[in-house]
């Protein structure tokens, strides 16, 4: 396939030299805007991992501008000597794997349906499920609902409220409905294909790229979730890494308003400067490890290409 | 190829959600023994309050903090345990303040039962202890508190005085007192708004230290225009700050005093303070006098001798520019801590300066911003506790002496100790008592743990006693070298700053629910707008004429300072 | 007899589709159980909350809240920063992500085209205290970036954009752009696997230029997905956080930076006691403007391109 698209783009590049012209401006342009966006956003990039390497001072007193200050590895130091810190981090892997898997589940098996122009009732349903993203109970309802299905200080608290999203349903179900041909639909009818075996054999093998997105917007929401664990959890045994992250982060903190000694506070807080950073590295390397699992299915043509080819 | 590429994919997703769901059951089955093992607090108040040894139990909500290790295992939670023959169980609350209060809230919402004790020195406010108290939550302790049975140490160790601060700080609107106090108050804290003034281009430029508004000024002037940082260009910043700075870094309200007394608070808080009289409470900032601060400050704003910075930049600036390699470039500022200087005994900018004393203004005001100690309440006793008198005598086993120093300074002969023979060694002092303002030392400091992960004490989140003299008294074990100037800085600040005040100073109001209801909109609103319009005024954003000052007067009407006025005289009639 | 006879064909339809009804019972119970069964909580708007009584036996006030609201200190000048704020945000954030997909997906070299993608991926999970306090660090016109290079080039103190409150919505806004950009085009990168390559070798062989390829054959791709994330955006219009403005405010931009969330945040602050009831009203109205808002974009591009969520 590589192949013969570059022996096609060849064949009109010869036949058509203008049209070419106007190609070889637009990537440059292209490449020129993209570049230009990319290191505006690696700026930042640097900067943290940077500053994580820097000592409190230089990052407290802004001398850190793109390379590392003052070489230093407190930040990492004091981040992995925090007890629970690895109890943090297996609890975080198995709320986003479980989460995910959940999620990503019950998305599938709402947007499917949705997706269908036949299912009498969807625009109704769909107003159903849009509702609830404008309102809710507020906090304390969902904590009483929480409390009373038992689910607090369990795993559970962190799986099911917000086990499906519905934002993310929408998403998926555009997918489903404009990438997944209709022929294809009517074709497997004719071969006495039931609905759930279309899901199964067609419609979910051709929609790796929405399942994809799917993973990693749960995977990501599942590793960063704080709040809930912050008001669920209390057992620190079943605490997810960003608790004792931001405990960490905190410890070095000042709010004059509530410590009785800001000169004692003070005394940590350059740490803090740094730990700062650190924390977002060390909170990032999971979520960037798995970002090119999910990209290799952006590839383009995948989908139809691979179902006609 | 098509197969082959589906047959991969399919196993490989069916292989993820089995090695999930795997790791899901076994994770979970060994949590779960754990969960059951562990003491959390949800069982703890289920099953009772006493446990299989006999000992009796009390759960304690704590806020946690992240050096501190263990809190069960710890060595203040063993001492307490033993002294008393109980058994502490802890419910750990988030160490970010605001979140522990929605936590606490939360519970006390869902009607679930409490632990026996809340300890946390920020996630109660008045307001919300008011409102727990009242509605049977948190029970009153004051007559538990005046029995020398139940509260030994409150009746003993605690001075009379102290006491009576004490009691008074921590009782509600509603008359009751639903909380036991840390009471651990500090010279250094109370006088943050530390001025400091550049020696060495005083020096070069041949000038003498300014005592007035006036020479001040001139001196401000010099530092702009003459380069006494020697490197050619007009990069000095004469007198620096920032206005968003929480520990005496607002270089405004220092200025602000050689015209009126205020004292200085948070960024986001304003405070009423008492006329001349004594009697009558006042929004300082609306007096004429404080609008002679403003012209004064604009002065220096309009010619470039205070960068419109101070109201935009935040610490990490604020610490770039005191902290600049080539050359110094602040000539005077405003800092409560040395430590914005990178280590500051060896820090070249830092050396180059003094303390400064009040500046007096044109009317002969020369008054230094004073933080009013305030005990802190930590300690409240919840109605699901079965015996409330056992969670007093705890809180107040706190107020042991040598309790009251674990819980600052950790354990007994390891950090810290008494020991007269160690004390007597003369290479240890401190400038307290170098400059004579204290007699004798108290205790030495053999490893300072307050920076440190460990597991010996709660990290003084707790009720405490410790006087002034306690504090001032304390040495650590380096060397006494006289030439340290941090060091000195702490008898010059005291000399300086901690009388500079008028006699009669505000107390701490308590408003009632609905006083507090009603301006607490209005506080925010005054704050924010106050904060602002000295910016503005400042800054010559807004022209500081008879018409402007009329208008921000009438507009602080408007947002409705005169209720909060009322308010507070009401407040403070009920104390007086 | 008509309607009884549609009535039969219907539930004929129904029946007939009945494995997909069933797919949708789980998802339903779950909606049901963890959105609507709570929803009761919405009430408290209309209440005075007392944790004593519980959401059900507080007394009703009204709208005693909404008014409260409504009267508060300065609103109109808040509603109007958080509109501006908001609207300026919507009409630059949107756009931009999906030029980028396109670009990015048109690219030759794919592997620097995967380095930008995933390195434009990362700010999105930088913490905002970060991202203000390097803005700021950046922007100070003493010992910023922006500030050194003023200097080198005019020989003088740049002037100090962060006191500057007609700046602020684009500093806020940019910033915003450029934390998100990478994030935020994901979802059309994705929907961009969708193109048939046939398509483009078709184009090609018929001397279409990439421009044109793009225009008709990538961007028709996305439509649909850039068409529901519009009606998506724009049913968020209200929800303006309050972290990064709040983080961003000076007292010399404030005119220009109070908006309905840090206000709310501030007044929460100082009243010491969280109060449920004003917050559920707050977010009552934020939620009613975004719905209306939702169903009226709904209903445009269902009219324009046929495309809507229902």
């Amino acid at each position: 396939m590589k192949n013969t698209n570059q022996f096609m783009r060849k064949n009109s590049r010869v036949k058509k030299v203008k049209t070419g012209m106007n190609d070889q401006i637009f990537y440059l342009l292209s490449g020129l805007v993209l570049t230009i966006a990319f290191l505006l956003v690696l700026y930042p990039c640097i900067f943290v991992v940077s500053a994580s390497f820097s000592s409190g001072t230089a990052v407290q007193s802004g001398k850190v501008i793109l390379w590392p200050v003052e070489f230093s590895l407190t930040g990492y130091d004091t981040v992995f000597h925090t007890a629970n810190i690895w109890t943090g981090f297996s609890n975080s892997l198995f709320y986003t794997v479980c989460g995910t898997i959940i999620n990503v589940i019950l998305t599938i098996l709402a947007a499917y349906p949705l997706s269908r122009q036949d299912l009498v009732g969807r625009d109704k349903l769909m107003l159903f499920f849009t509702f609830t993203m404008f309102f809710n109970g507020g906090i304390i309802t969902n904590y009483l609902l929480v409390s009373k299905l038992g689910l607090i200080n369990t795993r559970w608290a962190l799986l099911l409220p917000g086990a499906l999203n519905v934002y993310n349903m929408i998403i998926a179900r555009t997918f489903l409905q404009t990438n997944i041909p209709n022929e294809l639909l009517e074709a497997s009818q004719l071969d006495g294909c039931s609905d759930i075996q279309y899901l199964i054999q067609v419609v979910l093998p051709l929609s790796k790229a929405v399942l994809a997105v799917l993973v990693l917007f749960y995977g990501v929401a599942h590793w960063n979730t704080y709040f809930n664990a912050m008001i669920y959890l209390n057992n620190r045994s079943l605490f997810p890494l960003t608790i004792f992250l931001k405990e960490i982060l905190i410890s070095g903190q000042i709010d004059a308003s509530t410590v009785s000694d800001p000169e004692l506070a003070e005394k940590v807080s350059q740490l803090s400067g740094v730990i700062k950073y650190s924390l977002i590295v060390v909170s990032m390397v999971p979520v960037l490890v798995i970002y090119p699992f999910v990209q290799k299915y952006f590839i383009k043509g995948v989908t139809i290409g691979a179902v006609k080819g | 190829m098509r197969k082959i590429w589906k047959r991969n994919t399919a196993a490989v997703l069916a292989g993820l959600m089995v090695a999930g769901a795997l790791q899901g059951c076994s994770s979970s089955g060994t949590e779960a023994t754990k969960a059951e093992n562990s003491t959390t607090a949800a069982q703890a108040t289920t099953s009772g309050n006493s446990t299989e040894n006999g000992k009796e139990k009390l759960v304690v909500a704590l806020q946690t903090y992240s050096f501190i290790t263990d809190y069960d295992d710890n060595y203040l939670t063993k001492r307490l345990e033993e002294e008393l023959g109980i058994d502490i169980e802890f419910h750990l609350l988030s160490a970010d303040s605001s979140e522990a209060t929605t936590q606490l809230s939360l519970m006390i919402s869902a009607g679930q039962e409490l632990p026996d004790i809340i300890c946390t020195n920020g996630a109660l406010t008045k307001e919300a202890v008011l409102e727990y108290g009242s509605k049977g939550v948190l029970i009153p302790l004051a007559d538990m508190l005046a029995n020398p049975e139940i509260a030994p140490n409150f009746n003993t160790v605690v001075s009379a005085e102290d006491r009576e601060t004490i009691l008074e700080a921590t009782t509600s609107a509603d008359g009751n007192i639903y909380s036991m106090a840390q009471f651990e108050p500090q010279t250094w804290n109370m006088t943050p708004y530390r001025m400091f003034i550049n020696q060495t281009w005083l020096d070069t430029l041949n000038l003498p230290m300014p005592t007035t508004t006036e020479e001040y000024y001139e001196t401000l002037k010099a530092f702009a225009t003459q380069d006494p940082n020697g490197n050619g260009a007009a990069d000095e910043i004469a007198v620096y700050g920032i206005s968003a700075g929480t520990y005496g870094e607002n270089v405004t309200i220092p200025l602000m005093n050689s015209f009126i007394y205020y004292p200085g608070t948070k960024a986001t808080e304003v405070v009423l303070t008492l006329d001349d009289s004594g009697d009558t409470v006042i929004a300082p900032f609306v007096q004429d006098n404080w609008r002679k601060g403003l012209e004064y400050m604009n002065r220096l704003c309009s010619e470039g001798l205070m960068p419109e910075a101070v109201f935009t930049d935040d610490k990490t600036q604020f610490m770039a520019v005191l902290n600049n390699e080539e050359v110094n470039l602040v000539g005077a500022l405003s800092s409560g801590s040395l430590s914005r200087w990178n280590n500051y005994d060896a820090n070249a900018n830092g050396q180059e300066y003094e303390m400064l004393p009040p500046l007096t203004g044109p009317d002969g005001v020369a008054y230094a911003p004073f933080i009013q100690y305030q005990p802190t309440s930590v300690w409240y006793i919840t109605s699901s506790c079965k015996n409330p008198e056992l969670a007093v005598k705890l809180g107040d086993l706190f107020y042991d002496p040598e309790i009251s120093k674990i819980t600052r300074y950790g354990e007994p002969e390891v950090d810290w100790t008494t020991n007269a023979e160690a004390l007597a060694d003369p290479k240890y002092s401190n400038a307290y008592i170098e400059a004579g303002l204290c007699e004798g030392k108290s205790m030495l400091v053999l490893n300072d743990i307050w920076g440190q992960n460990n597991a010996t004490f709660w990290r003084d989140i707790n009720p405490r006693y410790a006087t002034i003299e306690d504090s001032n008294t304390v040495v650590y074990a380096t060397e006494w070298d006289p030439s340290v100037k941090s060091l000195k800085f702490y008898a010059d600040n005291y000399n300086y700053y901690y009388t500079a005040h008028p006699d009669k100073l505000l107390p701490q109001l308590v408003y009632t629910n609905e006083e507090a209801q009603e301006q607490s909109e209005i506080l925010v609103n005054v704050a924010t707008y106050v904060s602002q319009s000295m910016a503005q005024f400042i800054t010559g954003e807004r022209p500081l004429t008879d018409k402007e000052w009329e208008a921000y007067k009438k507009e602080l009407d408007t947002i409705g300072l005169s209720v909060w006025l009322e308010n507070a005289q009401a407040a403070y009639d009920r104390i007086k | 007899m008509n309607t009884a006879k549609m009535r039969t064909q219907t539930w004929k339809k129904i029946k007939a589709r009945w494995q997909l009804y069933l797919l949708l019972l789980l998802p339903l119970a779950y909606i049901i159980v963890f959105a609507y069964v709570p929803m009761s909580g919405l009430i408290i708007a209309f209440k005075d909350y007392d944790f004593r009584k519980g959401i059900f036996d507080s007394p009703w006030v009204g709208l005693k809240h909404f008014q409260n609201f409504f009267h508060s200190y300065k609103f109109k000048l808040v509603l109007k920063n958080t509109l501006t704020l908001s609207i300026y945000s919507l009409a630059v954030s949107f756009p931009i992500p999906i030029v980028f997909a396109l670009l990015l997906n048109s690219m030759r070299n794919r592997r620097y085209a995967k380095l930008i993608q995933t390195v434009t991926y990362v700010p999105h999970f930088i913490s905002t205290v970060i991202i203000v306090g390097l803005l700021t660090q950046i922007l100070s016109n003493r010992t910023g970036i922006y500030g050194t290079l003023y200097t080198l080039i005019t020989g003088e103190t740049g002037p100090n954009i962060l006191a500057s409150g007609p700046l602020f919505k684009h500093i806020y806004v940019w910033s915003g752009v450029w934390q998100n950009m990478g994030y935020n085009a994901i979802i059309y990168i994705a929907a961009l696997a969708g193109v048939d390559t046939s398509l483009h070798e078709a184009a090609m062989i018929d001397g279409a230029t990439k421009v044109q390829r793009i225009r008709y054959i990538d961007f028709p791709t996305i439509l649909p997905t850039a068409t529901i994330m519009l009606i998506l955006a724009v049913g968020q219009i209200m929800n303006l956080g309050y972290e990064k403005v709040l983080l961003m405010q000076n007292d010399l931009n404030l005119n220009y930076s109070e908006i309905i969330s840090t206000y709310v945040y501030k007044v929460g602050l100082a009243s010491g006691i969280t109060n449920f009831s004003l917050s559920a009203a707050i977010s009552m109205f934020n939620s009613v403007i975004n719905f209306i808002l939702l169903l009226t974009v709904n209903k445009i591009t269902k009219k324009l391109s046929g495309s809507g969520i229902f």
